[in-house]
C-alpha cells in the first residue's frame, strides 16, 4: 500500500502562540531596558501638579545635580563634595549657550541641604535652576504636612 | 507605550546673581512677596501668617493685578525639600511665572 500524506485539518482559527512568544520576549527587553534608560542617580522626586516639560534634562549634557536623602550630592551620577560643585559646574557650563542647571532632590531630603548645593551652582555663574520633580499618578491630594494643620 | 521614558518635568527657578562690586546696592522693594516654608508646616507670606489651604488663593489675591508676576520663597533648613516644592507648585498655580530662591548666600548679600 502506498504512502498517502494526509494533510492536516484546515484551522479556521490564526495560530496567535508565535506572536505570543514575540510579544513576551519583547516585554522581557523592555523591562531589562528601561531602569538603564533612566539617567543620573534614581531618586524618589517630590511631586508637583504645575511642573513644566524640561525636554533639555533628558539630554546627555545635562547638568543633573542629586541631592539624595541623606544628603549626599552627586553630579550626573558620580558622587561629589560639596565643594567641588562651583568648580565642576563651572568647567562644565564653559562654552555654553544654555547655562541651565538642574536639581534632582530626593522628596525627604532636608531642603538646608538642597540650599547648600543651590547656593555652589549659583557661585558657578547659574541664574536659572530646574527642579526637577514628577507629575503626581491621577487626581491625589499631597500629604499633610507632618504636624502641620491644614 | 507605558514604560517608554516621559519627558522630565520641573519646576523653573530663579537663583539672582550678587549685583558687580561697583553697582550699587540697591533697596529691596516693597511690594516684594516672600513665601516661607517653616517647619511643622507652617506658612508665611512676607509677615502673614498662611497655612497650606490659603497659600495659593492669596497668592492669586495678591498678584492678580500685578504686571511682574514675580515672588521669592525661603525654606526652613530642616523642612522636606518635597514642603518647598510644594509651595513652589502652588504660587505657580496661582499664576506666579518667576519663582525665585533665597538662599543662605543671596540672604548675606554675596
Amino acid at each position: 500500500m502506498a504512502y498517502k500524506p494526509k494533510a492536516p485539518p484546515v484551522m479556521a482559527a490564526p495560530n496567535v502562540i508565535p506572536m505570543a512568544d514575540i510579544m513576551l520576549v519583547l516585554l522581557i527587553i523592555f523591562m531589562v531596558i528601561t531602569p538603564m534608560l533612566q539617567k543620573g542617580l534614581p531618586v524618589n522626586m517630590a511631586k508637583a501638579e504645575n511642573a513644566e516639560k524640561m525636554p533639555n534634562a533628558d539630554r546627555d549634557d545635562a547638568i543633573i545635580v542629586a541631592v539624595t536623602r541623606d544628603g549626599h550630592m552627586f553630579l550626573g551620577s558620580r558622587e561629589i563634595q560639596l565643594n567641588e560643585i562651583t568648580g565642576e559646574v563651572k568647567d562644565l557650563l564653559s562654552n555654553r549657550l544654555d547655562k541651565t542647571v538642574y536639581v534632582r532632590s530626593d522628596a525627604r531630603a532636608k531642603y538646608g541641604d538642597v540650599v547648600k548645593a543651590v547656593d555652589e551652582v549659583r557661585s558657578a555663574g547659574v541664574e536659572n535652576l530646574g527642579l526637577l520633580t514628577e507629575k503626581p499618578q491621577g487626581k491625589v491630594a499631597p500629604p499633610p504636612p507632618p504636624g502641620g494643620s491644614d | 507605550m507605558v514604560i517608554t521614558p516621559r519627558t522630565p518635568t520641573g519646576l523653573q527657578t530663579l537663583v539672582p546673581q550678587p549685583p558687580p562690586p561697583n553697582q550699587k546696592q540697591t533697596e529691596p522693594d516693597q511690594r516684594t512677596i516672600v513665601v516661607q516654608v517653616m517647619p511643622g508646616g507652617k506658612l508665611k507670606i512676607n509677615q502673614d501668617d498662611s497655612n497650606w489651604n490659603d497659600l495659593g488663593p492669596r497668592l492669586f489675591d495678591i498678584f492678580k493685578e500685578r504686571a511682574d508676576k514675580i515672588a521669592f520663597v525661603k525654606g526652613d533648613d530642616d523642612v522636606e525639600f518635597a514642603q518647598v516644592a510644594r509651595a513652589i507648585d502652588i504660587m505657580r498655580g496661582a499664576g506666579i511665572d518667576h519663582v525665585g530662591l533665597i538662599t543662605a548666600k543671596i540672604e548675606a548679600g554675596q
